[in-house]
């Protein structure tokens, strides 16, 4: 901590250096792939075969389920789909594939699907491939979250004010703007796939860092208001401070990720491809930036502005 | 306090939360008909625990593989493959195969924006091979309903999303309707009736699903749409209000249409969209006011309503003809068949990890600490069940988030109890003086964290709103229980003799004894 705040200059910068590439690459995706993130699966184009079977051939759809596994397993589809049929409507087994995946290795594969629905005597079965592009819709969403997490983020720079210091209040709200600036940075530049739910990450992001500067401010005010500190330099204290609530932060941090590794691992069982984990990935992300943010830009801007302060002073 | 009273007020609060526990997470068979579907199984579950509920609308003139099969040699010659579909240019009414994908496009967009409106953060709208369009919404089963252990409420949530499908993908021109077909509104001389689509809409569909016939009110080239100027929907106290902002334009026609109305004999105006009813206006007096405001039958159908009418009203319609809507299909999670149970066994995971931590670091102590965690997961568990908030990754990441809360402000106070006791505190002293040193800091985290919750959910909607709402449970439960801990604390920790051990604390003065 004591080198973070020496290195406070660098620090600030290299966050918003991040930042600015961050911002950089998702601009440029923008423009040439597709978008500032690179949305999630609900947002993305695919291919996908479906193969389908009548009610009174296959009651169940069991053999629509096996004729797809047969046919389409191991060619890498991340998400796999069973509607059971009603009287007229067929049952319908749907394999999603990203749009890279190969055409003549898929179109092989339904090939072989007809051929095996054949076989099983399915006479109203069919397999099709399809090319599936994908729409974003409720961009007003992002504009309402973004209001309410700024209010919060005001808010919290306003409460921390009335109950600590002005310069705490301005360093607590900089960390938060960093930390989402962060995130969103992170976000862009890993490609790492966000759908909606990325908005919900923000509030973690926030939430994380309310609690790690709340803990750093506490022990700093503290120090200030103990007598045995009273000629103990500003920067000296909230060194003290950052260094004491390195390990409760730390604990905080490692607590919130340890909670997206572990589910993330229990949903990357329930469907083993890379785009369950995509939601974790971003939590992750979150609690990293919250981490981040938390070491080095919170003491480090409140180090600075204690410092802009005893110049202004002297 | 005494240890019977220690033992009975800690028999009381294990028996309570083993109950509360027990009926939270345990479904069982109740004789041979019924079944107990707990708590955790009568959650609504996202779209990656329970899966969509989907349909693909096809335009005119364009066939799916299996409708293309039942048709006859002769009807086939018509049609031609495109991908996986069937396109009939001349059934479609376009003149290109490009014109149509272009229009379908466009529709899908117009699509994806009603949804958003709707106030939808999770679903999916894709054109499949440049003609049809597939519309998903979450299914919102519960766990009891995704697994057959509730045929009612997987029919209920089934026919909300088929609602809302049905509703939201209605194409064509807004109308008011009448079943009395002697009514029309005084046409100026020499106007024509012009009855192609997104005219008049004069159609011979049974919109009403009674087989009665329907008539338009506005018997010229009306845009019955510029009548309103938005459309809103809300919930108080149990209403599902949809409130219809009229234009200036609209109060006149409004007053006209509604006197026509009252005096015919079913009363009654239907506000549609094409073939689709949307609204049953009842109408025994002319309306003459800026704001219709009625009671619909559920929230979702109000959001529906208010989602596409206000599309339209914008100017948002579908601009291709589509096949009346055939069925709905609900299809399997997203995260996979399981992904629900694996999550649960990972939130418990998680719970017995932090409560391991607890036991662990601060002996008898963290026990009590880990009794407090396990009833904040049963309030969020009770809490999701309760206000049917639909629980997906985010929602469980934030539950999570709460614990971590609940673990930091705990972990604070007991590093501060243990710097007390190295100052030579007796232990009871020792906790007093480390509750009051770090309660207000607690405070402000919890003060922060709440109304950031308050605002993500009321200001929010969708996933992100039922993470700000479960996290002010969980704000609210994680403050009332650092008390609570307090207390077992004291309850637990009474008939012990030696209750640095009991903390796990070690005392390194022995001065003010």
């Amino acid at each position: 901590m004591n080198k973070v705040l020496k290195l406070r200059h660098i620090a600030i910068i290299a966050a918003v250096v991040v930042i600015a590439i961050g911002m950089a690459v998702g601009t440029v995706c923008h423009f040439l792939a597709g978008g500032f993130f690179n949305y999630g699966d609900e947002f993305a184009s695919y291919k996908s075969v479906e193969i389908t079977t009548s009610i009174p051939e296959d009651v169940h759809g069991d053999t629509a389920k096996a004729v797809a596994e047969e046919a389409l397993s191991g060619l890498g589809a991340y998400q796999t789909s069973f509607s059971e049929g009603t009287g007229l409507v067929p049952n319908k087994v749907i394999y999603k594939f990203y749009s890279s995946a190969s055409d003549a290795e898929l179109n092989s594969a339904v090939d072989r699907a007809v051929q095996l629905l054949a076989d099983k005597g399915m006479e109203d079965g069919t397999a099709m491939l399809h090319v599936n592009e994908g729409f974003a819709g409720g961009s007003w969403q992002l504009a309402l979250a973004g209001i309410a997490l700024a209010s919060a983020v005001v808010f919290q720079g306003i409460y921390f004010a009335l109950r600590y210091k002005l310069g705490m209040a301005i360093a607590a709200f900089g960390t938060q703007v960093a930390s989402v600036g962060l995130y969103a940075a992170l976000l862009a530049l890993t490609r790492c796939p966000v759908g909606l739910e990325a908005i919900a990450f923000t509030a973690v992001v926030m939430v994380v860092n309310m609690i790690c500067s709340a803990i750093f401010f506490d022990k700093v005010k503290r120090s200030y208001k103990d007598d045995s500190n009273a000629k103990t330099a500003t920067l000296e204290l909230v060194t003290l401070g950052a260094s004491a609530s390195v390990k409760p932060a730390a604990v905080v941090c490692i607590a919130a990720a340890a909670v997206a590794v572990i589910l993330g691992l229990f949903s990357f069982i329930a469907a083993p491809a890379a785009i369950t984990l995509a939601p974790y990935g971003a939590a992750l992300i979150a609690v990293v930036c919250s981490a981040l943010a938390f070491a080095f830009i919170c003491p480090a801007s409140y180090g600075e502005l204690c410092g802009m302060d005893r110049k202004l002073k002297s | 306090m005494n240890k019977v009273k220690s033992a009975i007020i800690t028999a009381i609060v294990v028996a309570a939360i083993v109950v509360a526990a027990v009926f939270g997470v345990a479904s069982f068979n109740i004789g041979v008909a019924d079944r107990y579907n707990s708590i955790a199984a009568n959650i609504p579950l996202g779209s990656e625990f329970s899966g969509y509920v989907y349909t693909n609308v096809y335009p005119e003139g364009v066939l799916s593989a299996d409708d293309y099969a039942a048709l006859d040699d002769e009807d086939k010659a018509s049609y031609e493959a495109r991908g996986g579909l069937y396109v009939s240019l001349e059934e479609s009414g376009f003149e290109s195969y490009e014109e149509l994908a272009a229009a379908v496009e466009s529709d899908a967009s117009v699509v994806a924006a009603r949804l958003g409106d709707r106030g939808l953060t999770d679903f999916e709208v894709t054109v499949t091979d440049g003609a049809a369009i597939v519309a998903a919404v979450p299914s919102r089963y519960t766990y009891a309903a995704y697994k057959g252990d509730s045929s009612t409420d997987h029919s209920n949530a089934l026919s909300v999303a088929a609602g809302t499908l049905s509703m939201l993908l209605a194409d064509g021109e807004l109308t008011l309707r009448t079943t009395d077909g002697s009514i029309t509104v005084d046409e100026e001389a020499g106007t024509t009736y012009d009855t192609t689509r997104f005219a008049d809409e004069y159609t011979d569909a049974d919109i009403l699903g009674d087989g009665s016939a329907t008539y338009p009110f506005v018997s010229s080239n009306e845009d019955v749409a510029s009548y309103f100027s938005s459309v809103s929907a809300f919930t108080f106290g149990g209403s599902h209000v949809l409130t219809l902002n009229l234009s200036e334009e609209g109060r006149e026609a409004i007053h006209t249409i509604s006197t026509y109305a009252a005096s015919s004999s079913s009363q009654t105006m239907y506000l549609c969209i094409g073939d689709t009813q949307i609204l049953s206006i009842p109408c025994s007096a002319t309306i003459d006011t800026d704001v219709m405001q009625y009671t619909m039958s559920t929230h979702d159908a109000a959001m529906d309503a208010a989602s596409v009418l206000n599309s339209v009203v914008s100017g948002s319609q579908l601009e291709v003809d589509y096949q009346p809507l055939v069925s709905v299909l609900s299809g399997t999670a997203r995260g996979g068949e399981n992904a629900a149970l694996l999550a649960f066994i990972g939130c418990i995971v998680v719970l017995v990890a932090v409560c391991a931590a607890f036991v662990i670091k601060y002996k008898k102590l963290g026990g009590v600490l880990a009794m407090s965690c396990v009833i904040l997961a049963l309030v969020l568990l009770y809490a999701l069940n309760i206000l049917a908030i639909q629980t997906g990754i985010a929602v469980l990441v934030t539950c999570g988030l709460a614990l971590v809360l609940f673990g930091a402000a705990n972990l604070w106070l007991l590093a501060e109890v243990r710097a007390q006791c190295k100052t030579g505190k007796t232990m009871q002293a020792a906790v007093k003086a480390a509750y009051k040193r770090v309660l207000l800091p607690v405070v402000d985290i919890h003060a922060v964290v709440l109304v950031a919750a308050i605002l993500v959910a009321a200001v929010c909607a969708g996933e992100a709103a039922a993470c700000g709402l479960i996290l002010v449970v969980g704000t609210i439960a994680s403050y009332a229980l650092w008390w609570f801990t307090r207390l077992m604390w004291f309850v637990c920790s009474a008939p012990v003799r030696n209750k640095f051990a009991f903390g796990g604390f070690k005392r390194e003065v022995y001065g003010d004894e």
